[in-house]
């Protein structure tokens, strides 16, 4: 099955757009936005794939149109979504790239009298949910994968018997061979697969590599192909209707734990764990209130999710009162089972016990109060390092490596204006004033210069910053050591080592 | 039960013996081995019981600043508390800075922690709140507390050293020198303040203001500079007051 305008499909399905408004999808490839894909009304216009987006925007006609990026990620998971519902017609489906299915219908004929019915069955429903479909059948999948995307007409079938006549006036791009072999092909005249057959095995592996033999075989039905399907996982969920709407907290609450009990035995019958627990109340006379509890490792342990979930239920808004509740599991992740030593009193440091420390603090002060740092691609002091909230507890990053440079310990978020007196024009700094206070300078070093990074957005908006700056390390008669800089004409302090 | 004075010792025992005798039923108490976390200054921990910092403990660093005629407002020590930070994590261990003000710049954080990895960085909304997340952190394993102990009464100082004998973890709270007159229950408190003198690199005096199961006679202090290398060394006295420091003075 091929999906020729997947993404902009779905661009179209989610922003609910008319059929007549163009969409191009774009991609930032090194610092350039590039058309990543478009529709067919975008594609009358002139609109490729891989042409600057601004060249794009030229093309398409006035009116309406959705120009935006795309997200990759969102797609794939639709098209797992998509799989997982195409599995109600065909038992084994596996994800093919990035607009494609593959699906094994042995069998599934006789169920839908013939393999032209289940071909029409299934290509009228993906249709219906507003997404273009070419759907084939054939006895091996890499004749159905050529004949969706390069066959005569939408919906095709082919025979067994008739396999071979239907493959040979396909171009070789169908075989699903790397583009540097199709264009040596090209060069050399052979364009369709039924150039490929009468030439002699041996040599079209002496010429283009024994990939171009395992294709041709695969689609020919002479090799095996074997395909991963998707699995279907049960979600893990428990649930409990009550006799009639209760708002006393303690009822609630023992219901919950029962539940948490529940999942997290089902979650050790699994090896798994969970790092997203939802607890849905379903009131009276409001609508349902959902609480999330996330942690920073999957985890399947009852006290220390009760006692996250117990804090989110003790400010709950119950309304009239709460007639169910249900618990669901999410975020899985394996989480292999572990022998637990009795007497080994201390392994020393434990990645887990910090993990449930993560949990319980962002549950207490709110998710993004704890943070990790990351260094960032910059030379700019602020910006060189970010302090990201914390979603998922990494064990050891890869190494990073620090410039040789000496920073002071503490940076001011925002630099503070200060006065600064020299001896002599151009000589050094001999008093710094700021907020009525001046201090003598016993001495100094600097300037460093740091240039501004003119290609990036700049966190400081004021005209100031925009400037070079001058960095000056300065010792004032107290003994504190200073990193005051000069941008254009004024001064200001940046940071000390504390 | 060892009794407190064994009878059959020789009597003319030294002071430093009992005192080592004391320790060791007061740590007893407690269901802990006493282990010490070595501050690197050979000067120092040669004048704390142990030979360090106690781990399973909460230890005070009162300073720099804080006084009204301060260039700036009260800033945590933050090389020493990255420099202690350094000498407690043990391999594979965590550190936690809680509250805003002993967050490190990235830079000194990395040079001093060996990388940005292992550290986590929390912000508490109010002093309660910072109190319940140093105390949590504090009763979890494997963990190095640095935390920001501003307007912490008696009480919070009592619970956060209860909280971090029970779990035997090591956690150093940065104050404001003028909370040095409040009561507290820490382990050891310590009062750091710039010093002037010396060429460019910080320089600051430390002052061992208490330290528990040590009778104070008079306040040790060490002088502590900041090395080459980024790393923190104690500055011997003949050396301490150089001609640096008579330029400074006059």
């Amino acid at each position: 099955m091929y999906l020729p305008n997947w993404p902009t499909d779905l661009e179209r399905r989610w922003r609910r757009l008319d059929a007549g408004v163009p969409i191009v999808l774009s991609r930032c490839v090194h610092r350039v936005e590039v058309v990543a894909a478009a529709c067919d009304r975008a594609a009358r216009s002139g609109v490729r794939v891989g042409m600057s987006l601004a060249h794009a925007r030229v093309l398409l006609p006035e009116g309406p149109r959705c120009v935006g990026p795309i997200d990759d990620w969102r797609v794939a998971r639709a098209l797992r979504r998509l799989g997982a519902r195409v599995t109600r017609w065909l038992p084994v489906v596996s994800i093919d790239g990035t607009d494609g299915l593959l699906c094994d219908a042995s069998g599934c004929d006789l169920l839908y009298r013939g393999t032209d019915r289940l071909v029409r069955t299934v290509a009228e429903h993906i249709r219906r949910w507003g997404v273009c479909a070419r759907v084939a059948a054939a006895p091996t999948f890499g004749a159905a994968w050529a004949l969706a995307r390069f066959g005569p007409a939408p919906e095709v079938v082919v025979e067994p018997a008739r396999l071979g006549e239907a493959l040979a006036g396909l171009p070789l791009a169908g075989l699903r061979l790397d583009a540097g072999t199709l264009f040596e092909m090209k060069r050399v005249g052979l364009e369709r697969i039924a150039h490929l057959l009468p030439i002699p095995r041996h040599a079209l592996a002496d010429r283009y590599g024994a990939a171009v033999l395992h294709r041709l075989d695969q689609a020919m039905g002479r090799a095996f192909e074997v395909v991963t399907p998707l699995r279907a996982t049960e979600p893990v969920i428990a649930e409990r209707e009550f006799d009639g709407p209760t708002d006393r907290p303690e009822v609630i609450a023992l219901a919950s734990r029962g539940l948490l009990a529940r999942v997290c035995d089902a979650l050790h019958r699994r090896e798994s764990g969970c790092r997203r627990l939802e607890l849905r109340l379903a009131r009276a006379d409001l609508s349902p209130l959902i609480l999330t509890v996330r942690t920073a490792r999957p985890t399947r342990e009852v006290r220390h999710l009760w006692s996250l979930l117990a804090g989110k239920l003790e400010g709950a808004h119950l309304g009239f009162g709460v007639v169910g509740v249900r618990l669901r599991a999410g975020a899985l992740a394996g989480l292999p089972h572990q022998q637990v030593g009795h007497w080994t009193p201390d392994h020393g440091p434990d990645d887990a016990a910090v993990a449930r420390l993560v949990d319980t603090l962002n549950a207490r002060l709110g998710v993004g109060s704890v943070r990790e740092l990351r260094p960032r691609e910059s030379h700019i002091p602020e910006a060189a390092f970010a302090l990201d909230p914390v979603v998922e507890l990494r064990g050891a990053g890869p190494a990073h490596e620090l410039p040789p440079l000496d920073r002071p310990s503490l940076l001011y978020d925002v630099p503070r204006r200060v006065d600064v007196t020299f001896l002599s024009p151009d000589g050094p700094i001999a008093l710094v004033r700021s907020a009525g206070q001046s201090h003598r300078v016993i001495c100094g070093a600097g300037p460093e210069r740091i240039e501004p990074e003119w290609w990036r957005h700049h966190a400081f908006h004021d005209a100031a910053f925009h400037d070079a700056r001058d960095y000056f390390r300065i010792k004032i008669e107290d003994g504190r050591v200073l990193w005051v800089f000069r941008a254009g004409d004024a001064w200001f302090l940046h940071g000390l080592w504390a | 039960m060892l009794p407190l004075i064994d009878r059959s010792a020789p009597v003319g025992r030294s002071l430093g013996d009992l005192a080592a005798r004391l320790r060791e039923i007061e740590n007893r108490a407690v269901g802990e081995p006493a282990t010490a976390v070595g501050t690197g200054w050979a000067e120092v921990d040669a004048a704390l019981p142990g030979g360090g910092l106690r781990a399973g403990a909460v230890h005070e660093w009162c300073g720099v600043g804080g006084d009204r005629r301060a260039f700036v407002a009260w800033v945590p020590p933050l090389l020493m508390l990255a420099h202690l930070a350094r000498r407690a994590v043990r391999p594979g261990g965590w550190s936690v800075w809680i509250g805003r003000r002993v967050w490190l710049h990235g830079h000194a954080a990395c040079a001093a922690l060996g990388g940005p990895e292992r550290s986590l960085w929390v912000d508490a909304p109010d002093a309660g709140a910072r109190l319940w997340a140093i105390e949590a952190s504090l009763r979890c394993p494997g963990v190095v507390v640095l935390a920001d102990g501003s307007g912490f009464g008696s009480a919070a100082s009592r619970r956060l050293q209860l909280a971090a004998s029970s779990c035997g973890s090591f956690g150093v709270l940065a104050r404001p020198a003028g909370e040095l007159a409040e009561i507290s229950f820490a382990s050891t408190r310590w009062e750091v303040s710039p010093a002037p003198g010396g060429d460019l690199a910080p320089r600051w005096k430390l002052t061992l203001v208490r330290c528990k199961g040590v009778r104070a006679v008079d306040s040790p202090r060490w002088m502590i500079e900041r090395t080459r290398d980024g790393g923190l060394g104690c500055v011997s006295p003949e050396l301490a007051d150089g001609p640096g420091a008579q330029v400074a003075a006059s």
